[in-house]
């Protein structure tokens, strides 16, 4: 098959890219400027570093292999029908009740190409469940669809879109609104190309001055459940940035919540400003976490046994705080976060093993009935954000720094408690979870040559002994965009850690249709 | 006798030392300024702007306006140029209070302080809140604009936003607006294009109350979220640009966060978007708007054969016009700049140039702005307001430039808005 493939993935990529170049208009519809479109194409290829280890799928995969060859097309269109409110009819009821309206559609399209012209053991993954690595492969979606009404106070956003509540990057704490998508690019990808929109209500209300607090604010969501239970998808076994685990005994089942109407995501969030520097929210809302938990189902016979992979609910209460300490010049974030009956992974509950009558050696034991045991988490980050001058790099412009510190904390902790991915070479050996867990992250970033060239470092750092790193230079050469970016990780594995076999570089190309 | 006439002298020669610069300096309508005789502006514009002509990288095309600057405004202000004589004051935080009462002033109609004596030493902190004013006259303001990015080889991007204001004082209808955060003014620019930063918003409060910093917002749309900004990002890049937030418009921050002083008035060179006036349309909701009519303006990237600068304007026209020259020198340690010096069109409160030297006092960037008067058929309107505007980082040989009026960007003036809009959720209106 190799060649004809590889041909036409080629000439498919190159013709797409060639397409979006004779498209470069500069699309002004109307005079007003009501109606925008814009527009981007990327190709972007990731270059694996490291040889597979540990239970990493596929194994043969070598320094200099090709993991990702991805192409993403997206056309934006936001309009604001102020003016076709007058003119038209139809719109003739949002005119009389003077609402301000606005829609935004965004189309996406995408194709990754490793598992047609990668290394063969891409290949091979592919050729083993090609309808599944197929579906993974390619999506071609409306990715937003939202209609804005408001009113004086009242604003409404209708249609399937994100919303991002709390005060964090990098990690999320209260923004566990929308499923990530980790398939395409695990920890190495930005937080918002990972978000997956819902189809969802949003709504709030402005309350204005209220004593010492301006512009207090409620605000409401609602995912019906009957129409949107999307969670974090997984990466198909072997692909290139699922989670290495080793050759299951037992298949896996993943069950996904039902679209009924019980399965709503919702939430409810107050926010403020008060005396005049104190950003602050309260929030509680009902999702669904993106990893999802274990349990081992035997049902009457133990040969029937089936890994259960399912995503609980789970309730969040939290606040957040943001406020601009003055003598430093620093802008200081805090969130706090408490899940409520979060699903964790104790293996013995989880997955339990009830000894054999005889031992038999290499059979730990027979598979049991598992639970998912639950616990309250305590989830809290401090951030500082300030920009600041370092001659020597940069004499004409600040280095926006930025560093956070993300703790956790498990009520009634319990000392099996591990993360469900087993450590190599013992697939019954998991990393355990401290009851308390800490991690930094650190971010720079400035820029060079009018603005032109843009390098960026992230920084995260586990306590447990697990780093990650990634630098990134980005170029603009109007209309196009390039940016290398070197993703690594190192220490143990925890957390991040568990892709540490990862590393990578990755060479951006974007086309902007502005 | 003799003493008086001694001392007459003494204080004379002083005098003509200073004037003798300028003596020599002179222009007329129909004169080009270039590198051969850049004499002729010596003293009348900045030095380093001088040093530019010097080099050849502008040219000064000298015209005649044919309006006068002081009458360029609308009748309510026309008319407070002579109610508000010595109706206002400053207190000692810097801020209006009324002459008569000394409480602080609300409801101000017009420029407070239309008159300057130049031998107050409160003059330069007055002359830039009549400059406030200026902006605040115009009422809300909605307009789309285009930043060209050029170097010294020429063109290199565009970004395209949106920006939003509304005022609370200074023209009759704002003054009569609820107000109960005490709030002088509310801004939203956000970038439309291109697409890797489109949806890049900013949020500004600006409050009444002298002793409070402005509240600055800023939504990025790659973590989809409102962050609070230092007031000290007022003098960071403004997306990505060579002006920071505070240059637009040469300074757009709060009085309050600069001590100024008078250098002097004088005679100079004054960049002007055009001789006559422009013209402004009412639409259907009342509102005031440019029209497609408006002059387009060209600079030197865009001119076969242009021997300047790439940065230059090749259409601005400049005007020998009195001005304030100012010095001002920012209160936050934090901010990125050193001493700062300001040209204004002394009759208009409109700024021209800019100079910007670094904390060390090291030159480092120019700001310029060419403004204009527009006005009605009918002429019952009468506005002026900023046309372009160009930051030049000379360290860096490149420039930004504000492309503010032009056929495909309308801007409106005294628009319909709602404080609603300006709130937390409100900006949340404007972002993904």
């Amino acid at each position: 098959m190799g060649w004809r493939r590889r041909i036409l993935s080629t000439s498919c990529c190159t013709m797409f890219l060639l397409i979006a170049v004779q498209g470069s208009l500069a699309v002004d519809i109307d005079k007003r400027k009501t109606l925008e479109i814009l527009g981007k194409a990327q190709t972007r290829v990731s270059i694996r570093l490291q040889d597979s280890d540990g239970f990493t799928q596929p194994a043969d995969i070598k320094v200099g292999d090709m993991v990702q060859w991805r192409n993403l097309a997206m056309i934006e269109i936001t309009h604001d029908l102020k003016r076709l409110t007058k003119e038209l009819d139809i719109l003739y009821p949002l005119k009389v009740l003077k609402i301000k309206a606005k829609y935004h559609l965004l189309g996406r399209f995408m194709y990754e190409a490793v598992y047609n012209v990668g290394p063969q053991p891409f290949q091979d993954v592919r050729d083993q469940d090609k309808e599944n690595i197929d579906n993974f492969k390619q999506a071609y979606d409306l990715w937003e669809a939202y209609l804005d009404l408001s009113r004086g106070p009242v604003f409404f956003r209708i249609g399937r879109q994100n919303l991002a509540w709390g005060e964090t990057d990098v990690f999320r704490l209260l923004d566990g609104i929308n499923p990530m998508d980790n398939t395409f690019g695990g920890v190495f990808e930005d937080i918002d190309d990972r978000r997956i929109p819902l189809w969802m209500l949003r709504g709030s209300y402005n309350f204005g001055k209220v004593g010492p607090v301006s512009a207090l604010t409620v605000e409401g969501f609602w995912v019906p459940g009957n129409w949107d239970v999307r969670v974090a998808p997984l990466a198909p076994a072997g692909t290139a940035y699922a989670v290495p685990q080793p050759e299951a005994p037992v298949p896996a089942v993943t069950l996904t919540p039902s679209k009924v109407m019980s399965n709503s995501r919702w939430g409810v969030r107050l926010m403020g400003f008060l005396f005049d520097n104190y950003n602050f929210t309260l929030a509680h809302y009902k999702s669904y976490l993106d990893n999802p938990s274990l349990r081992l189902d035997v049902g009457a016979n133990p040969l029937d046994a089936e890994m259960q992979v399912s995503y609980p609910d789970v309730q969040v209460t939290g606040a957040s705080l943001s406020f601009w300490q003055k003598q430093t010049d620093v802008i200081v974030r805090t969130e706090l976060a408490w899940f409520w009956d979060e699903p964790v992974f104790i293996p013995e509950v989880n997955v339990p093993l009830v000894p054999l009558p005889i031992p038999i050696p290499g059979v730990p034991g027979l598979p049991a009935n598992g639970s998912i045991p639950k616990k309250d988490v305590f989830r809290w980050v401090v951030g500082l954000d300030k920009n600041i001058w370092i001659r020597p790099l940069n004499k004409k412009r600040t280095f926006m720094c930025s560093m956070q510190y993300f703790g956790t904390w498990y009520q009634d902790y319990d000392e099996r408690m591990a993360l469900p991915a087993a450590n190599y070479p013992d697939p019954n050996h998991f990393s355990s979870v401290k009851e308390v867990e800490s991690i930094f992250t650190f971010l720079m970033t400035s820029d060079f040559s009018g603005g032109d060239i843009i390098p960026q470092l992230v920084v995260a750092y586990d306590v447990r002994g697990a780093w990650m790193f990634q630098p990134s230079v980005n170029y603009n050469f109007e209309p196009f965009r390039f940016m290398i970016q070197y993703s690594g990780i190192v220490g143990n594995m925890t957390g991040f850690g568990v892709f540490r076999d990862r590393d990578q570089i990755t060479f951006i190309l974007s086309y902007l249709l502005n | 006798m003799l003493r008086a006439r001694l001392l007459a002298i003494l204080l004379l020669v002083p005098s003509l030392l200073l004037i003798i610069p300028q003596a020599f300096a002179d222009v007329a309508p129909g004169d080009v300024i270039d590198k051969t005789n850049w004499e002729k502006v010596q003293g009348m514009v900045p030095e380093k702007f001088l040093e530019m002509v010097k080099r050849g990288e502008f040219i000064l095309d000298i015209k005649d306006k044919e309006y006068k600057s002081r009458e360029c405004f609308p009748k309510f202000a026309g008319d407070a140029r002579v109610t508000n004589v010595g109706k206002y004051d400053l207190n000692e935080d810097d801020w209006i209070i009324e002459a008569a009462s000394g409480k602080p002033a609300k409801g101000i109609i017009g420029l407070p302080f239309p008159e300057i004596d130049p031998d107050d030493p409160e003059a330069a902190t007055k002359i830039m809140y009549s400059r406030e004013y200026v902006a605040y006259i115009l009422g809300n303001l909605r307009n789309t604009f285009q930043t060209p990015f050029v170097d010294r080889s020429g063109y290199l991007r565009t970004q395209k936003g949106r920006m939003y204001q509304m005022v609370m004082d200074g023209n009759p209808k704002s003054v009569t607006e609820p107000n109960p955060d005490g709030m002088i003014k509310y801004q939203i620019a956000r970038v439309t294009s291109p697409y890797d930063i489109a949806g890049t918003a900013i949020m500004t409060w600006r409050y009444q109350n002298p002793k409070k910093e402005d509240n600055t917002f800023g939504y990025v749309p790659a973590i989809r979220r409102v962050r609070r900004m230092s007031p000290g990002n007022r003098s960071d890049a403004l997306f990505g640009s060579d002006f920071s937030v505070d240059d637009t418009s040469c300074f757009d921050g709060k009085v309050t966060s600069m001590d100024w002083s008078l250098v002097g008035k004088r005679e100079a060179v004054l960049p002007f978007a055009e001789c006559g006036s422009g013209r402004i349309v009412r639409n259907d909701e009342g509102e005031w708007e440019t029209t497609e009519g408006v002059k387009e303006f060209t600079y030197g990237y865009q001119k076969e054969g242009w021997q300047g600068a790439s940065w230059a304007p090749v259409n601005w026209v400049w005007v020998k016009h009195p001005a304030y020259v100012i010095e001002m020198k920012a209160k936050d340690p934090y901010y990125n700049y050193g001493p700062q010096e300001l040209w204004l069109d002394s009759e208009a409160f409109v700024p021209a140039y800019k100079v910007i030297d670094d904390k060390a006092g090291r030159y480092w960037k120019m700001i310029l702005q060419a403004h204009a008067c527009f006005e009605s058929k009918d002429e019952e309107m009468q506005l002026t307001a900023t046309m372009d505007q160009l930051a030049i980082d000379e360290r860096a040989d490149h420039a930004t430039i504000i492309r503010a009026m032009t056929p495909d960007d309308i801007w409106t003036f005294h628009a319909e808005m709602e404080a609603d809009d300006f709130s937390l959720a409100g900006f949340q209106k404007f972002c993904k």
